[in-house]
């Protein structure tokens, strides 16, 4: 049976979900600095927010509508909901085109061995692009769409 | 006035334009070392052949509008507004994949020590492929598949 959540829930889910994101994104950045007390508490701690960030994800799209339009094909959704999917998919695109451009052009004016210089970051920052890659169009649907 | 191209010739039109351009970045990054006297003549043949199919694919075609307009500027049965975002839903798709592929390359190349950029040159090569492809995506799809442009 399709779930609905109203779209107050929806919103509060995905700004908890992208901001529990960057809190582990900065977390595993820095996880480096030795201060022995946030070493000591980080491994829990992030587990701990995985955990949130991966039942947000779960309990606000699985078994909804939103869920159900980004995965099937065009023949298995009405008009309207094939232009709103659509829709979602060209608003994903230019976001993560700005965020993909604005990235090649800081590696471009900085130094020319930052890739080399800074693996951990590049894969992190990798690692987020396939993180917003396969949310992004369903955050977006959730977020804009009123009756869902 | 506006142009129409048939199917068969935009088709072949991206895929000069995406050849040459690739050729183009592949002779400017010095991975490839070929004599000068075909270096230099495969360098512009490719510079030329990339201005000119761009300028064939677009100049004077809906091709680029139709890609990037706002919906306001589109038809008013929004036909071509569900086209394009159709065309933006394929292109979302390649771009997510991409990345998808280059997690999993990358995450092997750093600890298999395979190849990743080390250098200005490397580095600005992949930034400028990155940059055409996801900027002419959408409107290449378009020009790809749609009967009627």
């Amino acid at each position: 049976m399709i779930k609905t959540n109203s779209l107050l829930l929806r919103r509060i889910a995905i700004l908890l979900l992208y901001g529990i994101y960057l809190l582990l994104f900065f977390w595993v950045l820095y996880q480096d600095v030795p201060i022995s007390s946030i070493e000591r508490w980080a491994a829990p701690i992030s587990l701990g927010l995985t955990l949130i960030l991966f039942y947000l994800y779960t309990y606000t799209l699985k078994k909804t509508e939103v869920k159900n339009m980004i995965r099937q094909k065009d023949e298995a959704l009405d008009e309207r909901q094939i232009s709103v999917r659509n829709n979602a998919y060209r608003v994903a695109y230019i976001v993560i085109v700005s965020i993909i451009s604005g990235l090649c052009v800081y590696i471009m004016m900085d130094d020319p061995n930052w890739i080399a210089q800074h693996i951990e970051l590049v894969k992190l920052i990798f690692i987020s692009l396939f993180f917003l890659g396969i949310s992004l169009p369903t955050a977006i649907l959730a977020w804009t769409e009123e009756e869902i | 006035m506006t142009r129409i191209l048939s199917k068969p010739k935009r088709r072949a039109a991206v895929l000069i334009s995406y050849t040459s351009f690739l050729t183009l970045m592949l002779l400017l990054s010095t991975s490839i070392e070929l004599p000068i006297f075909l270096h230099i003549p495969l360098l512009l043949l490719s510079a030329i052949t990339l201005i000119y199919s761009l300028y064939y694919l677009y100049n004077d075609t809906q091709l680029w509008h139709f890609g990037n307009a706002p919906d306001a500027q589109l038809d008013e049965r929004q036909v071509q507004v569900q086209v394009r975002n159709r065309a933006y839903r394929l292109a979302y798709t390649g771009v997510a994949s991409f990345f998808i592929l280059i997690v999993i390359y990358y995450s092997f190349a750093v600890d298999k020590n395979l190849w990743i950029p080390k250098n200005w040159e490397e580095a600005n090569l992949l930034v400028w492929i990155v940059i055409f492809m996801t900027l002419t995506l959408p409107s290449s799809i378009l020009a790809w598949m749609e009967e009627e442009v």
